[in-house]
Formats: C-alpha cells, structure tokens, sequence
C-alpha cells in the first residue's frame, strides 16, 4: 500500500531516502511471502531453491481455499453493497445537516475503528441470537460493514464537501426538481468518492480476520480463515501461494484508490484534486 | 419604504416611455430574516418588463438574499413576489422560469461547456434538434462556439462566466437573477463583459436583477438602481437620480462620489448651516417633510486657492494629494474639523501642508435626508 500512496501523490518531488527505506521495510514481509510462494518443494523455504508456479495452482485447486475464496468474495461484494446503501445518505445528511450535529454524528461514525473488532463481533454473536438468526452470512457481512463504514464515510464526506453547493441550486433554478438536481450534478461529482469508498469497504470485508474469526460457522469460513487454520497443520508453500494472490488483489485495489483520489481524500487533501 | 417605490413609479427615467407600464416584477413587504442578524426587512420594489434593476449595496446589507428569495432558493418570511401577474412566493425554483448566474458561477464540472448550456433545455425536454439549435445560437451569442466540448475548468474566468451567461439565457427565462457575476474577474475582463452584458439585455430584451456593491457597474447597466443598507431599500431611481441627486444620506456616503457635509435647518426658511458657518440654500428642492441632515456637494464644486487671495472664503490646509483621471484630488482640513475633498481640474496640484482658501459653489449642493 505504502508504494502506492507515494506513487499516487502526482507531484515528482524527488523521494528521500528514509521514505525508501520504510517503504522497504513495510515491502519486505510481502517480498518474503511471495518468493516462498515460488519454492518448488512441499516446505516453505525462503529464498527458494527454484522457480516453480506449482503451488498457486494447487491453491487455486484446493477446494477449501477455493469455497473460501468464493464466500469471501460474495461477503465482500455484500458488504460494499450495504455499506454504500449505508454510508451514501449518511454522508450526505452529515454534509448538509445543521453542523454541530455534524461533528457529533461524524465522530460516533468512527467509533467502530477505535473499538476492539471482538466486542463488534461479540455484540453482533449475540444480537443474531436473539433475532434467531443463524446465517453466518448475515452477521459476517453486518460485522465487515461496519468496520469499514468509518473509513467510507470519512471519504465521502470529504467528496461532497468539496463539491460547490450553488451547483445543485444553478440546477434548481434552470429546472431540475432537487432530487433530479442532486442525480445529474451531484452525483456524478462525488463518483470518484463513491469508487474510493466501495473499494475500502471491499477491502475492510476481503481482508478481515478477527471479525470472521467469530462469525464464520465450520464449514462457511472467509479465506483469511481458512489460510490461517491450513497454516496451523500444514506448511506447504500453498499458503504462501494464496497469499500472493491475496497480495495481488489487494494492491490492485489500493492502485484503483490511487488513481480515485480515496488515500489524497483521507489525507485531506481531496480538495487540492478539483 | 413605500416612498421610495412611489418615487419610482412617479418619476420614469428617461429611457422609458412616460405611459405607466404595469409592474412585472413587483416585490411587496418581502422579509427574511436570520437567526444570526441580517438578511432583508419589509423591502417593496416593482421593475417594468425589459428593465435592470441593480441592487446596490455593502456586503451584508441583503442584497443577495433578496436575490435568492427571488430565485425561490430562500423562502421569504413575510411579502410576496408577483411576476408577470403570477405569485411566485410558493412556487419552487424549478418551476420559476428564472434564470440565475452566480458569483462562482456554479458551472457542472462534469459536464462539457455544450451540456451545461443544454442543461435547462434538457430539463424542460424541448426536443434534441431543437435544443442542438437553440444552444448553437447561444453559444454564438457570448462567442463561445469553438469551445462547446471543453469542461469549464479548461476555459478562462472570462469564459466561464460568459457560460454561465449561456446557460442562464438560453432557457428564455422570465427574469434573469445575476448575483455579482464579474466581482471574481480582472478589471479590464470586466469593463468589457459588462459592455458585452448590457447589450445583450438591451438587444434581447431580458429583464433582470443585478445585485453588486461596485457602483461603476451600477451606472453601466442600471436601468434603475436599489441602493441597500441593513436590509432595506434606502432608496431608488434612474441611476442619473440616484448619482446625481441622491435623497439620502446614506447613500451619498456610500457612492462616495461627493463630499457629504453636515447641515442644521435654519429656523422658519429653507436655509441651512454648516458647521463652519456657511448658509446653504440649495437650488434643488427638497421632496417630503424630512428634515436636511447635510448637504452633498462634488469636488469639482469647491475652488482651492493658496492661502492670502480673494476674501470671504474658509482657510484650511492641505492634509493629502491623489492623482486622478479627472484631475488631482486633494484632502483639506478645515479649522473646525470638517475634511473636504476638492478635485482641481489641472496643474499640478498644491503639495501637502499647503495652507489654502476654500470657496464652495453651494448653488450646486444637494440635500440629504437622513
């Protein structure tokens, strides 16, 4: 992640050397895994003896990583779609409301990144008890919504904020009703914030561990899960393998918010953008 | 401030024809007020069709609020807006038939220069090939055709504003509402967007509301002028009236075009006094039964002279000197405290410290009310 956010800041200041070396630092552990990942033989070895594409196949095939994999994605897609229904409006009450309001309301949204996930996914246990639901699904997506909604909701705010509020009143006065002025001007202004904020709601959902630690009934386990109860018997370079491609989407997603603008708009900087 | 609507409606400027045209704007008793102090109190205006009415005033004083009741995107407290014998006050703004240019302009980022102007047209889902048409036509009006597929942010600030013109016009709006449109733009762009602007309301006929606080822009396209202050109308006229012989205090003060010095009525005539003691009894006549406060005099109306000439004038001294088109402006202290400002057409003026006789033409004053 850390490459990204430097290579997103579009100006070409020259990068100094301390930068370089914490961005390798935080590099290192991926590097690791995903060389290990390339070992031919069935023991994880670092550097590999040889190159060989063996084990990602395997973890392809594995049917457990494989159903993982499936449901992860499923849960995760879930979790962006109710997150977005979620944090959209909210984020739009929260930009026009009355601004003490505002500033209350904006700092309880935050409140589920400050409390420990075990008590979100304890709550979460119990209150699906007593509604009588046994879905592991259901919980799974509630409890990776809301760990990801404060983050959502930071950049979307940041996004409606700096969009100019005389462009839905020019709409207004040139004919658009408010709601068909907020669809055709509004909207497509904050877009890039709505990416940004559906791609760390995926995130938050594909890469959580402890929340599905406590959600995931046997046999419905999210990938994370999976991989970690794999590693506790076996040491194969598979593991080693899946995570690479977990990598991979992940700095796949963290390149699409680079070019989104959601890390500049976390930093406060999505305003210098328009 | 009824009086001044009747000023209005008695006194057409001489522009327009002497016939009572029926008001197609009028404004009655229209409040709106904020929690926090300002906004607009009981104001009464009416303009005729095809006019430009300019809401003149400090910021803060209400202006732009009217304007925004006008647009219906504030709800007055009190009054009503009646346009073109329809009330207005209820309706929403979508359904006005306004036209607004804002001070930022408020161009759609995402949308090319060519979608934005269609934007109303498309709203009121007048047929493509008769939308491609009209904002054709638009686009050539403000000369902007060349540059129908940029986005705004891709154009100059003179040419986002002539955009914002477009797309204000091109729905054939009732009335246009223009919130400061040049105030964010370099003077030279201005004086000639506000040429390009004026002849475009003459030549289409538009009638429209200008809200600004430069008075040069009053004068330039002003068919008549409101001039604010504290959220009411402290009076109105053709600008000639309002520049020339202003009726209030106020708004002299506020045109800074003359010196604005304080008078007492001399008991049992129309005779005032100075605070330095001269008698003024101007040759303007006084309209209603409010009593002068001070008398408003140009600069170009006071003779300066070095001190030791001609007798039966004030001595004061030189307190500053400023070059100007017209002239050098000079500052002069008199004795009792009262500064005068005195333009000397030319030469090149006295230096600073200069002890100077001061002479008034008091036949040109003008009296104020307060």
């Amino acid at each position: 992640m850390t490459t990204v956010t430097t290579r997103a800041r579009r100006t070409r200041q020259p990068v100094s050397l301390f930068t370089l070396l914490v961005t390798a630092l935080l590099l290192l552990p991926l590097l690791v895994v995903a060389l290990a990942a390339l070992h031919p033989d069935e023991y994880l070895l670092f550097p590999p003896d040889g190159i060989s594409l063996r084990w990602f196949g395997e973890a392809l095939e594995h049917p457990s990583f494989r159903r993982s994999l499936v449901l992860s994605l499923q849960i995760a897609v879930a979790s962006v779609i109710v997150g977005l229904l979620l944090t959209v409006p909210a984020a739009i009450a929260l930009t026009r409301g009355n601004r003490r309001v505002r500033r209350t309301l904006q700092g309880a949204t935050v409140t589920p990144l400050v409390t420990p996930d075990m008590l979100i996914a304890l709550g979460i246990l119990i209150m699906l008890s007593q509604f009588a639901l046994s879905s592991s699904m259901v919980g799974l997506v509630l409890g990776h919504v809301l760990v990801g909604v404060p983050l959502a909701i930071q950049v979307l705010v940041a996004g409606l904020a700096g969009v100019d509020p005389n462009l839905e009143q020019a709409a207004q006065t040139l004919g658009a009703s408010r709601t068909r002025a907020f669809l055709t001007v509004t909207l497509p202004s904050i877009l890039p914030a709505i990416g940004s904020a559906a791609v760390f709601l995926f995130i938050f959902s594909f890469d959580n561990v402890s929340i599905s630690l406590f959600l995931a009934s046997p046999g419905q386990t999210t990938l994370p899960i999976t991989m970690y109860q794999y590693l506790e018997y076996n040491a194969d370079p598979t593991v080693a393998a899946m995570s690479t491609i977990l990598i991979v989407v992940g700095v796949a997603s963290a390149l699409l918010l680079g070019r989104l603008g959601g890390l500049g708009q976390l930093a406060g900087a999505g305003r210098a953008r328009r | 401030m009824t009086e001044a609507t009747t000023h209005v409606r008695t006194e057409p400027s001489p522009g327009t024809p002497a016939v009572t045209t029926p008001d197609y704007l009028r404004i009655e008793g229209v409040t709106r007020l904020y929690p926090t102090g300002g906004g607009v109190r009981e104001v009464d205006l009416t303009l005729p069709r095809g006019e430009m009415l300019v809401l003149l005033g400090p910021s803060g004083c209400g202006k732009t609020t009217l304007l925004r009741v006008l647009a219906g995107l504030l709800e007055p407290d009190a009054g009503q807006v009646v346009l073109d014998g329809r009330d207005l006050t209820r309706v929403p703004t979508h359904r006005r038939n306004v036209g607004m240019v804002f001070q930022t302009w408020a161009l759609f980022p995402t949308m090319s220069v060519w979608d934005n102007v269609a934007f109303g047209l498309r709203m009121r889902r007048l047929p493509r090939a008769r939308r491609d048409e009209r904002v054709g036509e638009v686009l050539d009006l403000v000369g902007l055709r060349e540059y129908a597929g940029r986005k705004p942010r891709e154009l100059s600030g003179g040419q986002q504003q002539r955009v914002a013109l477009a797309r204000a016009i091109v729905t054939e709006p009732a009335i246009m509402l223009l919130d400061e449109p040049l105030s964010s733009l370099d003077h030279r762009i201005r004086v000639q967007l506000r040429g390009q602007l004026k002849r475009l309301q003459r030549s289409l006929g538009l009638t429209g509301v200008y809200v600004t606080h430069d008075h040069t822009e009053a004068l330039a396209l002003g068919d008549r002028i409101a001039v604010m202050d504290g959220g009411r109308v402290i009076e109105t006229g053709a600008p000639i009236e309002v520049f020339s012989r202003p009726r209030h205090r106020y708004t002299a003060e506020f045109l800074g075009l003359a010196n604005v010095i304080p008078v007492t009525p001399l008991d049992g005539s129309r005779a005032l006094r100075t605070a330095f003691g001269d008698v003024v009894e101007p040759s303007v006549p006084v309209t209603g039964d409010a009593p002068v406060v001070a008398v408003a005099l140009r600069p170009d109306r006071i003779r300066l002279t070095e001190a030791g000439g001609s007798g039966g004038a004030h001595r004061g001294s030189v307190t500053a000197v400023e070059y100007q088109p017209g002239g050098v402006l000079h500052e002069v202290a008199l004795p009792d405290g009262t500064t005068v400002q005195v333009v000397v057409g030319d030469g090149p003026g006295l230096p600073v410290g200069t002890p100077v006789d001061v002479a008034f033409d008091w036949s040109q004053a003008v009296p104020l009310i307060d």
